[in-house]
């Protein structure tokens, strides 16, 4: 319920105010300009603002127990309350959602009360309200409670927006942190919170929502610009002049502000104020202009959304400013600048959702591709060695074999050309069989690595090679039969033309949740990267990766390698 | 005693050498044949002593052929004449009752000497391996098979008996964990045992380090 209305009307260029009191409850003897002095020992440098100006005093006679007189206008700079017992400067607005600056007013003893209102807007109409104690300090509370839930959302946006800008590296997500941050200074700065929590020695905290309030719209630019990325570089530079100017004069009037706490030069920093606020409209118009230019879907729901978001600041602002009636007790202004931070927020977190999916269904087809291409490679490399081990087998053998027996037929066998003939015969038959052994169709594993390895014996005398099985039967029906064999001969080979040892030791074990190929040389000369990195290891690498099994490499002080493959 | 024999093998020139080797020795040839087809449709009406065959004539799998003949007509004396040498062929050989299994790179003269078609035991000239390992750990014999712990293994089983763990094993020796532990692993496989206890056993008795 408002009691009592300050009015300013100007007569004859001179500011008068003078109070209206409705209901009566009150009576306001006087209502005085700023040049009236009310006592000598008032100590006014410790009453300053942010434009000096405008100063109202008021005499209150008597009041209710237990009531409390507020005046909600967001525009009231500091309050000084009087009595014959107690002096009290609200020199910064307390913590209040509804910028409500209650006065408990004391009704033991004094019967006059002073007031001494400071206020920022001389233009606006200053309401006063009594209200009952306990039940603004239940709603104080409530709004409290909403202030703090608001402030985990922001934070949990905020590291959301960080971990992506970590994630990603996209400049997008920075700004949108920077945002972020400015908003809840300017949301809890404007309310009161952030100095009544956070900073209560400071006594004019509250004055910094001035600057935070030009910075904010700042970061919100740039978090935009950002999103739309500007079509020329003229616009783009444009874009950082402005902004760049823009700081400097915050810094300034923040400058200004501390070094000349009581003078006129305050004015200058109103006009600094404005002058930043007129260069953050150009940057916005920047922005909207871009919107209007052919652009991509999802670039033109960002400015739009920007757009939108700007223009309801704009009409909230107003609406704030006039305070009318019918307009519920709430401060839009602020909490549409929450749902703004929120809204962006979920817009970004969808489109990176959606890229994220986009690259881990890339990702997936990578991986896919790159199996199947192995997997083919395995099977045209399966069916080369097939084919050309078939030639050489059916087709040359026995055609060697053919003219030696019918050489052997016309001459004597004795002679020194059927025996080279028939070594020749073998040598082709063995190699053949080292191409791919008949013995894995049929599951043979240790029969074909017998074989390969009493062939390589029987070329490279000098390398012993041992194979030994663990607890296998003869057979093993697998898949992997055919890669470990592979894998095996070059590892052999790699070992004979590579290292300077002359042993190598294979051992296969059957254990129970697993198959442990050993292979061991007592070579010492090779170069753990150059072996895992050339003759064809990082294939034999894939290849072992890709039948679910696992290779791994040591070089100490011998080559020692262990393959796994799981059951 | 001359035979009657037939040649069927998918290079002309083994079939001619053949046939004139044996001819030479006094038998005589009832026909040659380079494919399957021409074989099965042949023995439908008449026959012969020997045959001499090629496995995997015209790429395709002769052993059921062979079945389908040896079942028909089992006094007929099979001899493979083949390029393969592989266990699982012989194997098969002996199962569907070919007489003789002969690699392609033996003479035919050694060939020639192992018919006996009174005898139908089953002969081969084509070498297993004989350096063959396989080893089942629960009946391995320490000291009679040349099986062996190599020098890597046997230090492993040193500081294992001297009470040290994997990790300080991989820190002595500048291995990483898990290559000790598969020693481990390779070595309780090898020798059957579980814990440190059954191996020092095993170690002291058979003397393995």
């Amino acid at each position: 319920m408002i009691v009592g209305l300050i009015f300013q009307v100007s007569v004859f260029s001179q500011k008068i105010y003078f109070v209206h009191d409705s209901s009566g409850t009150l009576s306001f003897q006087k209502v005085l300009s700023k040049n009236t002095k009310w006592k000598e020992s008032y100590n006014q440098t410790l009453n300053f603002g942010f434009i000096k100006k405008d100063v109202i005093w008021l005499k209150i006679e008597k009041s209710k127990r237990n009531e409390l007189l507020t005046i909600p206008n967001a525009s009231i700079d500091s309050i000084t309350f009087d009595s014959k017992t107690k002096k009290i400067i609200c020199g910064d607005r307390v913590y209040n959602p509804n910028y409500e600056h209650p006065i408990a007013l004391f009704p033991c003893g004094d019967s006059a009360m002073i007031l001494r209102i400071k206020k920022e807007n001389s233009s606006l109409v200053i309401p006063l309200e009594f209200k009952n104690a306990n039940s603004f300090l239940k709603i104080n509370s409530q709004y409290k409670m909403l202030d703090i839930l608001l402030f985990g959302v922001f934070v949990s946006f905020l590291i959301f927006a960080f971990s992506l800008f970590i994630y990603s590296r996209s400049a997008v997500f920075l700004f949108f942190s920077f945002y972020i941050i400015t908003t809840i200074l300017f949301y809890y700065t404007s309310n009161g919170l952030l100095k009544s929590v956070f900073f209560p020695q400071f006594l004019y905290f509250s004055e910094i929502r001035l600057y935070v309030s030009c910075i904010a719209p700042l970061t919100l630019f740039w978090f935009n610009r950002s999103l739309i990325q500007y079509r020329t570089r003229f616009l783009d530079s444009i874009s950082k002049i402005l902004t760049f100017s823009i700081l400097i004069l915050v810094g300034i009037s923040v400058l200004l502000f501390n070094y000349l706490k009581d003078s006129y030069a305050k004015e200058y920093i109103s006009f600094i104020y404005i002058l930043c606020f007129v260069l953050i409209c150009v940057l916005l118009f920047l922005n909207v202009n871009e919107l209007f230019l052919p652009k991509q879907k999802s670039k033109k729901r960002y400015a739009y959304l920007f757009l939108g978001s700007i223009l309801i600041t704009i009409i909230l602002f107003v609406l704030e400013s006039f305070r009318f009636e019918w307009l519920p007790d709430f401060d839009f202004l602020l909490l549409i600048t929450c749902f703004e931070v929120i809204i962006f927020g979920l817009f970004i977190s969808i489109d990176f959702i959606n890229k994220f999916k986009e690259n881990e269904n890339l990702a997936l087809k990578l991986v896919q591709t790159k199996k199947r291409a192995l997997n083919e490679l395995k099977v045209i490399q399966f069916k080369e060695r097939q084919k050309i081990s078939t030639i050489l087998h059916n087709r040359y053998q026995s055609q060697l074999t053919g003219f030696r027996l019918y050489f052997g037929n016309k001459i004597s066998s004795d002679e020194p050309i059927l025996k080279e003939m028939k070594r020749f015969e073998e040598e082709i038959r063995d190699f053949s069989h080292q191409i791919l052994p008949k013995e894995l169709e049929n599951g043979l594993f240790h029969d074909a690595i017998y074989r390969q390895i009493k062939f390589l014996s029987q070329v490279f005398t000098d390398w012993k090679i041992s194979y030994q099985a663990f607890d296998f039967k003869d057979e093993i029906k697998e898949d992997w039969i055919y890669d470990i064999y592979l894998i095996l001969s070059e590892l052999i080979q790699n070992s004979i033309k590579h290292s300077n040892g002359n042993k190598i030791n294979i051992e296969f074990f059957n254990h129970e949740s697993e198959y442990l190929l050993t292979y061991s040389e007592n070579g010492n000369s090779l170069d753990k990267r150059a072996f895992e990195q050339g003759f064809g290891i990082s294939l034999i690498k894939d290849q072992i990766e890709n039948i679910g099994s696992e290779i791994r490499f040591e070089l100490n002080p011998n080559l020692f390698i262990i393959i796994r493959i799981p059951k | 005693m001359p035979y009657s024999f037939v040649i069927c093998d998918d290079h002309p020139l083994i079939n001619q050498s053949i046939d004139f080797f044996f001819s030479q020795k006094g038998n005589s040839c009832f026909g040659k044949f380079t494919s399957n087809k021409e074989l099965i449709s042949y023995y439908s009406n008449s026959t012969s002593d020997i045959l001499i065959c090629d496995l995997n004539i015209d790429h395709e799998n002769t052993f059921e052929v062979l079945k389908g003949l040896i079942e028909k007509r089992p006094s007929l004396y099979v001899i493979i004449f083949s390029a393969y040498s592989d266990r699982i062929y012989i194997q098969k050989a002996k199962e569907i009752g070919v007489a003789l299994y002969f690699s392609k790179t033996t003479e035919l003269e050694d060939l020639y000497s192992k018919i006996d078609l009174n005898n139908r035991e089953f002969f081969t000239n084509c070498q297993f391996e004989s350096e063959k390992k396989m080893f089942i750990s629960s009946e391995l014999s320490f000291l009679e098979s040349d099986f062996k712990l190599s020098d890597q293994e046997k230090k492993i089983v040193t500081l294992i008996l001297a009470g040290d763990t994997s990790e300080e094993i991989a820190k002595k020796l500048f291995i990483s964990k898990f290559t000790v532990d598969t020693h481990r692993k390779n070595i309780n496989k090898k020798l059957n045992v579980n814990g440190i206890i059954q191996l020092q056993e095993k170690v002291i008795k058979y003397n393995l380090l």
